[in-house]
């Protein structure tokens, strides 16, 4: 009898550790904080049509979706460079205080909000028909993370000390599941009385938008916060970072004190706040 | 057909050399060849251009073999020849019909640049129809002969079925063409087919000569821009012959690169002709066929060309820019060479100049100097309304007897906006300095000046028009019969539209707006000006610093410039008012002309330009369209011209009366 119990006690135990090891173990390991994950504003063609008429009302729906790792805080959606003259929109600009990052809990286009932009087709003053373009902008506020585990070695010549190696050359990285990237890291070693690390990043904009402002978050190796400076940047009045004209990348360096001599790894966290904007250039057929 | 058996000198002369005479022999019997199934059409000329050719070999033989002896005759004769053809380079391309299509083709240019007689003008190119269609069968190695098929077909269509579009006839016609077109197919083993295509390509031309692309440039409403001028009057024959020239028509290497390049700009020409002008979307909604006849292709022709201000041709305007290597800026060339022979064309024509009181230099700066301080600005066409238009029609009248001959004509209108159209209809006749009043009579009405008023969407108004005195010629005497139709206040709408950045942020985010909108909404030099329809006058007006920035930022000042333009070959007579929805929108004047955005009326001289200035200012923004923030906003504007316009039609009749008492 108490064999039966034991092994009947086993099987269910085996049961519970397979049901619990298997099924939705690999979403729960996707990790929605790698990629360029672009934000995207799509419109609904079936409720929007192209052709309107003259004096008669006009409606345009549309989402955004936040297909980036972070939460999209601030955003601004905005349907401008119409002409006033031809087309009325009651609602040209709408705020949302925030859009949900793309995570497990919403599908692949990860967090929505839904919108309609109404108005009224004015007079066309004689013409039989017109062509008017339109933008449509989305900005919003968001964040970046940049946390790769690195090898750091403070000696000074390359000795292996059993511990861990330092890239000798820059290393790639494929984003962090925003627009806004780091796409390569070089560490650098001086060695002096006290050596210093050198971090240089590449951070660049993979969006088809515009990155309007940049601030440093925290920064830390390990747990010594890093000192950072922006490099081959514009630099804003608010203290913020902008890229240079027509460039889509910049530099950042981080520096640290290195204590320890022997080579070890350690977790790098530089975090980055930013400003996004991105546009669509539609155009709509107003007839008489 | 050999050269050397038909002419006793080249006979002789071929026997000079033997190696000369083989060569004169194997170019006879080549050119007997290529001629065989055309000989009995059109032998003469290519027979000629035989002998001439010969003739120059024996010429270079001669001269060289005399001096060298008999021994070195060969030889002699060889470089001889070779200097000969080098000579006489263009004897020898002569001997295509490609180089006759060139030279007539020339002359025949000429002749329309000195506005020769229109008839004179037609015959000339049905004349270069047939040799172009002769030109491009010799092209050809087999089957020349169905060149002329779409071609015959072509023009039995054109005139003995009067260029029907009627379902029935066409289908008939159609049908029997492509009857004919598959037999003789059939009868070839497909050998004719490539003919039987290439004979399209006289018609194609003769339609490019005679104005089919002016006609289009009216049905479609296109702007006459530097480049369509430039395609408007080309030497279409000219460039067909190039065209048709043989790969190497000369010895002479440097000639034949200048050939080749003339080659390659006559195709870029021709293929730019057809694809400019654009696809037009002329729908056959009427059974009558909608194709322009010849006489309406010259008369288009005639009326675009009159609406080219007076001065030196472009296509000679830009062949001189382009020879004069200013490459850079060809339009601004252009534009500046037109100006100075305008200007020279306009004061040639003062009274003060020909009795030399005034120099013709000190003339031309005193009216530049009058053009710059009238600013202008520039308009276009707006093809999203449709344009009121109106034309006279007078047929041809035959010979008339009586004292007071009545001829009739017809006012042709358009009223697509559905206005109400107020028209004034007169006319006279006149001889030398003699003027004649006439009567005109319409719908009912008849009197030397008839009002006639039209509201629907096109009219067709039948009217008469006789002198009101008897006339007295008893020998066969000529008259100018004008017919004048004023259009009185007419009213012409245009509309400019401009972006203002009010506070929008930093210098970077003001450039990526200027960028986005000059993308989206002004990205041509159309989308920039002010735009009217395409119908007798206008204003061009500009709001921005400098007048044409559709971009407008809250600091700026901006400029406002208006001006009228004459857009059609009539006259403006008056102008009853102008206004601009500029100032009930908010705008004020800063400077300058203090009434500059008030509507008024205006006294026209006599001698009213093709454009003259209207108002310019600088003006003060609206607080709402300099004070906001956010977004761009992108406004329409409205200037309205309230005008008479008078369109004129003349036409030369004949009287001699008869005294029957």
């Amino acid at each position: 009898m108490v064999r039966t119990v034991l092994i009947s006690s086993v099987l269910l135990m085996a049961l519970f550790v397979i049901g619990c090891g298997s099924g939705d173990q690999q979403t729960l390991q996707k990790n929605y904080k790698l990629g360029y994950a672009l934000p995207a504003l799509v419109i609904d063609e079936q409720r929007s049509p192209t052709v309107f008429y003259e004096n008669r009302p006009f409606s345009l729906v549309l989402t955004l979706f936040n297909r980036a790792g972070y939460p999209l805080q601030n955003v601004r959606v905005t349907l401008a460079n119409y002409d006033q003259t031809f087309l009325s929109i009651a609602n040209p600009q709408q705020f949302f205080p925030q859009i949900e990052e793309n995570n497990a809990y919403n599908d692949d286009n990860g967090g929505r909000v839904d919108m309609v932009f109404t108005g009224d087709v004015l007079d066309l003053h004689g013409a039989e028909e017109r062509r008017e373009p339109y933008r449509l902008y989305a900005s919003y506020d968001s964040k970046m993370e940049f946390a790769p585990t690195i090898c750091v070695n403070a000696a000074r010549y390359d000795v292996f000390d059993a511990g861990c190696q330092m890239p000798k050359s820059k290393v790639s990285f494929s984003g962090q599941g925003a627009p806004l990237a780091v796409t390569s890291l070089e560490e650098i070693v001086l060695s002096g009385d006290v050596a210093e690390l050198e971090l240089r990043l590449r951070l660049e904009n993979k969006g088809n938008g515009d990155i309007k402002n940049i601030r440093l978050g925290q920064a830390r190796l390990g747990n010594t916060p890093l000192a950072c400076q922006f490099k081959d940047v514009l630099e804003n009045a608010d203290k913020s970072v902008s890229f240079k004209s027509n460039r889509k990348d910049g530099e950042i360096l981080c520096t640290a004190t290195l204590v320890e001599k022997s080579s070890y790894q350690t977790a790098l966290f530089i975090e980055f706040f930013y400003s996004y904007e991105l546009s669509v250039a539609r155009q709509m057929t107003i007839k008489r | 057909m050999a050269a050397g058996k038909d002419d006793p000198g080249t006979e002789q002369d071929v026997s000079a050399t033997k190696d000369e005479a083989s060569a004169t022999k194997d170019e006879a019997s080549a050119v007997r060849r290529l001629g065989s199934s055309f000989r009995s059409w059109a032998t003469t000329y290519d027979r000629e251009s035989e002998l001439s050719q010969a003739r120059a070999l024996k010429s270079g033989a001669q001269s060289v073999g005399r001096g060298a002896g008999k021994a070195v005759g060969a030889v002699g004769g060889a470089v001889g020849g070779s200097a000969a053809a080098v000579g006489g380079t263009m004897l020898a391309g002569a001997k295509s019909s490609a180089v006759m299509l060139v030279v007539l083709g020339a002359i025949a240019y000429s002749l329309r640049l000195l506005q020769f007689n229109p008839a004179v003008l037609l015959a000339f190119s049905i004349a270069l129809f047939f040799i172009s269609g002769y030109a491009v069968a010799a092209k050809l190695e087999r089957e020349r002969l169905a060149v002329l098929l779409p071609m015959i077909l072509f023009l039995v269509w054109y005139w003995a079925l009067d260029a029907t579009l009627e379902p029935t006839q066409l289908v008939w016609f159609l049908a029997i063409a492509a009857a004919v077109f598959a037999l003789v197919g059939l009868l070839t083993k497909g050998a004719a087919l490539p003919a039987e295509a290439i004979g399209f390509l006289p018609v194609l031309i003769l339609f490019l000569d005679v104005g089919l692309l002016p006609f289009m440039i009216q049905k479609l409403d296109l702007t006459i821009g530097p480049v369509l001028e430039v395609l408007l009057f080309l030497p279409w024959w000219l460039m067909t012959g190039l065209l048709l020239l043989p790969a190497q028509p000369t010895e002479s290497k440097g000639l034949n690169s200048v050939l080749g390049l003339l080659k390659i700009v006559s195709f870029i020409v021709l293929v730019l002709a057809l694809v400019l002008p654009g696809i037009p979307d002329v729908g056959y909604e009427t059974v009558k066929s909608e194709l322009p006849t010849f006489q309406e292709l010259q008369q288009a022709q005639t009326d675009v060309l009159g609406k080219l201000p007076a001065g030196e041709h472009p296509f000679i305007a830009n062949m001189m820019c382009l020879l004069g290597g200013d490459f850079t800026d060809i339009n601004g060339c252009v534009l500046g060479r037109q100006r100075r022979s305008q200007l020279t064309a306009l004061c040639q024509k003062k009274e003060e100049v020909k009795q030399k009181v005034v120099g013709l230099n000190d003339c031309i700066v005193e009216e530049q100097k009058k053009i710059t301080e009238s600013a202008q600005t520039a308009g276009a066409v707006d093809k999203n309304i449709h344009p009121t238009l109106a034309r006279l029609e007078i047929p041809q009248a035959p010979l008339q007897y009586a004292a007071r001959p009545t001829y009739s004509a017809t006012l042709l209108v358009e009223n697509p906006r559905l206005e109400e159209l107020d028209f004034l209809l007169n006319c006279t006749f006149r001889k030398g300095s003699e003027v004649i009043a006439g009567e005109v009579s319409a719908q009912g009405d008849t009197g030397r000046e008839v009002p006639l008023l039209v509201k629907t969407e096109a009219a067709q108004i039948p009217l008469t028009c006789s002198p009101v005195q008897d006339l007295i010629e008893k020998e066969k005497t000529s008259y100018t019969m004008a017919i004048q139709a004023t259009i009185r206040k007419m009213k012409t709408e245009s509309s400019l539209e401009r972006a203002f950045l009010g506070q929008v942020g930093s210098a970077e985010e003001q450039r990526i707006a200027t960028q986005e909108l000059i993308r989206d909404r002004f990205s041509s030099a159309q989308k920039v000006s002010s735009k009217a329809p395409a119908e007798f006058a206008r204003i061009n007006f500009g709001v921005g610093s400098p007048e044409q920035n559709p971009i407008i930022t809250s600091t700026d000042i901006p400029r406002f410039v208006a001006s009228v333009e004459n857009v059609a070959g009539g006259k403006i007579l008056a102008i009853n008012s102008f206004s601009y929805s500029l100032a009930e929108r908010g705008f004020t004047v800063r400077s300058g002309q203090q009434d500059c955005l008030s509507g008024k009326e205006l006294v026209l001289p006599d001698d009213v330009p093709h454009s003259f200035g209207l108002s310019t200012c600088f003006l003060n923004l609206p607080g709402d369209l300099s004070n906001f923030q956010g977004k761009p906003k992108v406004e329409t504007f409205f200037a309205t011209l309230v005008y008479d316009y008078s369109i004129t039609r003349e036409a030369t009749v004949q009287v001699q009366v008869i005294d029957l008492g």
